[in-house]
This record gives C-alpha cells, structure tokens and sequence, in this order.
C-alpha cells in the first residue's frame, strides 16, 4: 500500500491536485473578502470616532461648524467602504473583489492619515495593510495595492510636495525612498506569497494521490466483500442443503429404526413358533425319520433357534436407541458388580482373573451402563485363546471426562477391524468358531453414544484387545427420550463374529 | 472533500437581490459601471479633501520691525518666535508639534512665546481661550504662553490664521513669516521649521515666508460679532 501512496501522480491525479488547489484557493479568497469587508466597516467606524475626537469642528474667530474631516470620515470614508462590502457580500472569491478591496484599503490608509494630521504612526497602517492582503496569497492583489501607494504619493507629491514630503525640492528621489520600503515589504510576502502556493500544491498533490489510493482501496474493499458475501451466501446455501439433508437422514433413520423394532417385534412371535412347532415336531416324529430326515430336520430346529436369536438381539438393539433413559447419578462401581455377577458362572468355568480400578459416579441409565459392562466383559471372556483370561477394568480422569476400559489377553483382531466390529451382525469369525449373534458391541456403541461418549477399541491380533469408552464428567448430553417400552434385560449372546 | 463555493452568475433571473438582478444582465457590465462610479466618487472626494487640506489662509505683511508698543516680551541677545494660535484650531495641534521640535533644537537662541487669541465676541466667557490647545503649549520647554485678549497683539503683528509663525532677530528685524505645517493639520517634515531652524542655526534661511494652514483667528482684520458658542 505504502508503494501506491508513493506512486508517481498520474494525469488523473495532477488533474484532480489542479482541482483542489483551485478550490483551497477559491475558500481562501472568500474567507479573506469576508475578513476585509468586516474590517473595513470596523475602519470606516473608527475613522469617524478619530474625526469627531480630534478635529470635531473649525473655527472662524467665535464661530464654528463641523469639520470638513467629519464629513470625509462618514461620506468619503462610506464611499470607499461601500463597493468593497458589496462585493464580498455578494462576489466572494472574484478577481475584481480582491483587487477592489486592495485599492479600499490603501485610501483607508490615506484617509486615516489625513485625519489623524499625519501622525507618523498612521503611516504603519499601510504596511499592516500589506500584510493582511498578503492573505489571499495572490501576489497581484499585492501589485495593485503598491500602485494605489505609489500614486497617491505621486501625484499629491507632484501636486503639494511639501505635504508630502517636507521640503520643496528633491520629490523624486523622496518617492522612492517612500516607495522603497513599500516595495520592500512587498518583496518578502510575495516570497511568503509564493512558498506558501507552493506547500498547497504539494499537500493537493498528496490529498488527490489520496483520494486517488482511497478509491483503489474501497474498490477493493467492495470487491472482496461482494466475494466474501457471495462466499457467506454460498455457505449458508450448502449449509442449508445438510441440514436438509440431516433432517432427511434423520427421518430415514427413524423409519429404519421403526421398520426394524416392527419388523424384529413382530417376527418374534412367527420365529417363537417355528421353534416351538418344530421341537413339537421332532418329538412327535421321534425315532420315525430316517437318519437324513431327522439330520434335514435338525437343521431346522438350528436354523429357527439362530433365527431367533437374531430376532431378539436385533429388537434389542433397536431398544436401545429408542428406549427412554434415565438421566441419574449411577455409581459405576455397582454397575461392573452387577455385570460380574451376572457372569459369574462363565467367569467361574474360564478361570478368569479379574482386576478393577476404583470406579465414579455419573450421569446415566443405570441399567444401560450394566449391560455395557456386562457386554464388554462377556466379550473378553469369549474370546480367548487357551489361556486363562486375564481382564482388567480400568478407569482414568481426563480434562472433563472420564475415560474406562475393559482390557482382555485374548485374540486380539487386526486394527484395521476398529470400526467394523461395532456395525451390526458384523462378525470377524465364523460361527462355528465363536457363538454370537454379532449385535452386541453395536449395543454398546449405542449405549455410549447415548452417553454422550465415544467408544473405540485398539487391539493387535494375538495381543489381547483394550475396548476403551468415554462418559462425560458433567451433566451428559443425553438424547431426546423416545416415548417408548423399557429395555428389557434379555440376556444377549455377545460375538466378534 | 470541501465544496466549492457558489458562484450564482447564471442562476436563474427573479432570484436574489436587485444587486443580483442587475448583475445578471447580459454583457455584466454592472460591476465594470459601478467600479467607474465608485472611483469617480473617491476621487472627487479626496480631490475635495485634498484641497481643502492644502488652502492656505490669508497672509498679511506683519511688521518688519518689532513693534514698539508691544506687550510681548522681546529678548535683545536672542532670537524672538511669536505664535498666533486660535485656543480651539484642530489643526494648530500640528503647529505645537513642530514649534516643540524646534525649542528642542534651539532653546538657547530664541525666546518664544504663544499667543491665545481671544476674539473680542467671547470676552464675556471666561476661561474660553484655556483649551486643550493652551495646555499642550504650556507643555513646551521654554515657551511663554500667553492669552490675547481681542487679539490686540494679533492685530498688531498682522496675524489671521491660526498657526501663524513670526522670528524676528535679535536686532528686531522680521526675519520669517508664515506657517510651519506642510498642510492643514499636518504634522510632519515641512519647509517652515526647516527655515526657521536654518535661521537660529545659521542666521539665514532658504525662504522668509510660508503658506498659513489654520482656522482664521477672528481679529479685527476679519471681525466676526458671532457668538462664541458652538452652533
């Protein structure tokens, strides 16, 4: 920017400085009438005062009338004054203005010497004279005054040299002494006159270069914010599509949550039934199939019951999300108590070793948060290797949240699995290997969520997995109550499958 | 950005004043017009001015010798100055100027005095002729100051014009007649005191007399039975 400032002006520019000298000018020219047409009535006013003090009247022996000052004080002295203040008053700022009131104000001074005698001191007037008409800073007006000067010392000294000067002989050369030290003083303001134009063309040079650089500015500034507006608008507009489209996904999900907590509930019944008949029907049948029709039949009691396990962890996973939860405080403690007991036994038939840190109280579902332990620690006892399971339930405090684990010795996965593991019916192993419906760790991604937490898992295959989950310090971010059935506590089979 | 002043020369005709009405004629031949009258008016003014200002008053022959029967005091080893003033003259201010810039110079070779004219119509006013006049002479080093009553010794010596200057020499010879102002009430250089400084410096001068420039005296050269109270 500092570089366009210190451009050189262009054609523009010097038409533009040309522009504001002429209008600085202009206002000075104006001012300076206004001032000088406020003077001269003060001076017109003041050469009747110095009239009537010191010459009020002359006398012929006892009698006396005005003196003819008086009358050249209001008459001459009206006259004089008059078309300089008509002209400022009505032509400020005109040639013909400035230069009248430069001849006005050198019969002023003329005048005012011939009332007061010819002092000496009145003499100083022309020079204050001078120097006020200085103030147009227009050197001619100076001229015109000097002129005025110089003939009426002229021509009075042609006429009466002794008035003027004091003696007979040597007129001329008094002229120019006289003449001389008006001159003189003209020299120094018209130097004065001049150095000072030339500041003003400097200072409307750098006020059009400027104008000029605050143009360029405000364009610029006018056309980024057309563009950071057309920006803004086209953010909004994009915005605006997401939240449509938010709106619209919510919608989808909840149809599909809809569909699937229908569509799992009432398969329930059908699902129940076929397992129900074709147990019925195995037994009825009981030792009257041949071997390949009671294997083809077995297949069916198998495939119902999956069937049905299906259905129920499916409908459970739907409650979840749709269920109303409780916004509580929830010892934790007594949730990871709750969930041992309730795997008491299988912990029992593994041999594992648990370890526990010291657990907070939070804001939560109780029963939400039991069933997350009870699903994360079946988990870590399911698959396992050989080996004893060893699992350790840890907790740690961060900024404003509480970060818990389940940590387990078993398999492990590869991490590439992280995100996989938590979508529904994903399974990493065949069925035959480990049981599951392959629903539960979408529960406790449901779970979290409600939470307000996230739940992460990291693992390395043989290593052993650290199922990691967040709840919030403060009150949590719970989510909108569905105006639904309570969560039923069905035992739920639990897989990586 | 300051707006740049009116200029009203073509706006439209019915607006304004009658200045504006008439200078919106065609041709704007108001101001060259009103500038020609103006300048006739000064001019006629300060011509009027001026010759007033350089009219001298009437100048009688005074006596070449010192009169005799004069009351006045009249020094034998030095020069004698006498000044006729009228007490209320404007314009004889300028006369005691310059007389005090001569005793300045010459005090110790002229005896001077002033002489108040009383004009014979205020002889029942008493303390008429103490005027601010009398009082600046009386500030002078060295000059007598004196009240005529009647303007007998102005009548005496020939004296009109207020502002008349006589030097007379030790011998008693009129040396020098005249005023010892440039012009009517102005102060200043002039060929009066130059003369009669050359005189008591140098006991002769370029010129014996000069013009008179004040209020007439109202002796009985030019008597006037006026009252002497101001109309």
């Amino acid at each position: 920017m500092s570089s366009t400032v210190a451009a050189t002006p262009d054609a523009g520019d010097r038409r533009r400085a040309d522009e504001i000298l002429r209008e600085q000018q202009q206002l000075i020219h104006v001012r300076t009438d206004r001032l000088f047409a406020a003077l001269m009535v003060i001076q017109w006013v003041a050469g009747i005062m110095a009239a009537l003090w010191i010459s009020p009247r002359t006398w012929s022996g006892a009698i006396s009338e005005t003196h003819v000052h008086v009358w050249a004080a209001i008459l001459l002295g009206g006259v004089i004054t008059a078309l300089p203040v008509l002209l400022a008053w009505k032509r400020p700022g005109r040639v013909v203005t400035r230069h009248i009131i430069a001849i006005s104000q050198m019969l002023t001074s003329a005048l005012l010497i011939h009332l007061t005698g010819g002092r000496i001191e009145t003499h100083f007037h022309i020079f204050g004279s001078l120097a006020f008409l200085a103030c147009y800073r227009d050197w001619r007006v100076l001229c015109t005054a000097t002129v005025v000067v110089a003939a009426d010392h002229g021509l009075r000294g042609w006429l009466w040299p002794e008035s003027v000067y004091g003696v007979i002989g040597g007129a001329p050369l008094r002229l120019i002494e006289h003449a001389g030290w008006v001159v003189f003083e003209d020299i120094f303001l018209i130097v004065t006159i001049r150095q000072s134009l030339a500041d003003m063309s400097r200072n409307a040079c750098n006020q059009a270069q400027l104008e000029s650089t605050n143009q360029r500015i405000e364009a610029e500034v006018h056309r980024r914010t057309e563009e950071l507006r057309e920006s803004v608008e086209e953010t909004a507009r994009a915005s605006r599509q997401l939240v449509h489209a938010n709106k619209a996904l919510e919608e989808q999900n909840k149809e599909l949550d809809q569909f699937t907590y229908i569509a799992s509930h009432d398969l329930q019944e059908p699902v129940r039934k076929l397992v129900s008949f074709s147990r019925l029907l195995e037994q009825d049948i009981d030792g009257d199939l041949n071997e390949d029709a009671q294997r083809d039949l077995q297949f069916i009691v198998d495939a119902a019951k999956r069937m049905r396990s299906l259905v129920q962890a499916l409908l459970e996973l739907s409650r979840v999300g749709r269920s109303a939860m409780k916004h509580e405080p929830v010892d934790l403690e007594q949730c990871v108590d709750d969930a041992l007991d309730s795997l008491e036994l299988r912990i029992k038939e593994t041999g594992a070793v648990i370890t526990r840190d010291e657990f907070p109280t939070v804001i939560g579902d109780r029963t939400m948060l039991t069933q997350l332990y009870q699903n994360l620690v079946s988990n870590a006892l399911k698959f396992t290797d050989e080996v004893s399971p060893t699992i350790q339930i840890s907790v740690t405090q961060n900024d404003d949240h509480w970060v818990l684990g389940v940590r387990d010795n078993g398999i492990g996965m590869k991490p590439e699995y992280a995100e996989r593991i938590f979508q529904p019916f994903q399974r990493l192993h065949n069925r035959g290997e480990y049981e599951g419906t392959g629903i539960g760790l979408s529960i406790c991604k449901k779970t979290v969520q409600r939470h307000a937490g996230e739940i992460w898992v990291e693992s390395e295959p043989c290593q052993g997995a650290h199922f990691r989950f967040s709840l919030p310090i403060a009150e949590p971010q719970i989510e909108p109550t569905a105006p639904t059935e309570s969560i039923e506590t069905e035992p739920v089979e639990l897989a990586i499958c | 950005m300051t707006p740049r002043p009116s200029d009203d020369r073509d706006a439209p005709a019915g607006q304004g004043t009658a200045f504006d009405h008439v200078a919106r004629r065609p041709g704007g031949w108001t101001i060259p017009v009103l500038v020609i009258a103006w300048s006739v008016m000064v001019a006629a003014g300060l011509g009027i001015v001026w010759r007033y200002e350089h009219t001298a008053g009437p100048l009688h022959v005074a006596p070449d010798r010192w009169p005799s029967d004069s009351q006045i005091e009249r020094s034998p080893e030095r020069w004698t100055l006498v000044l006729f003033a009228h007490p209320k003259c404007p314009c004889t201010r300028a006369t005691l100027g310059e007389l005090a810039r001569i005793m300045t110079q010459c005090a110790d070779r002229v005896q001077a005095s002033a002489l108040f004219v009383k004009p014979p119509a205020c002889a029942l006013e008493p303390g008429w002729e103490y005027s601010q006049l009398w009082q600046a002479a009386e500030q002078i080093p060295d000059l007598s100051v004196y009240a005529d009553p009647g303007g007998v010794e102005a009548n005496r010596f020939a004296a009109v014009i207020s502002g008349l200057v006589l030097l007379y020499d030790p011998a008693g010879r009129l040396r020098f007649r005249g005023g010892i102002t440039a012009s009517r009430g102005h102060s200043g250089d002039n060929l009066g005191r130059s003369t009669i400084v050359q005189l008591l410096n140098q006991g002769s001068g370029d010129v014996d007399s000069t013009k008179v420039y004040g209020c007439e005296l109202g002796t009985n050269l030019q008597e006037t039975h006026q009252s002497c109270h101001q109309p």
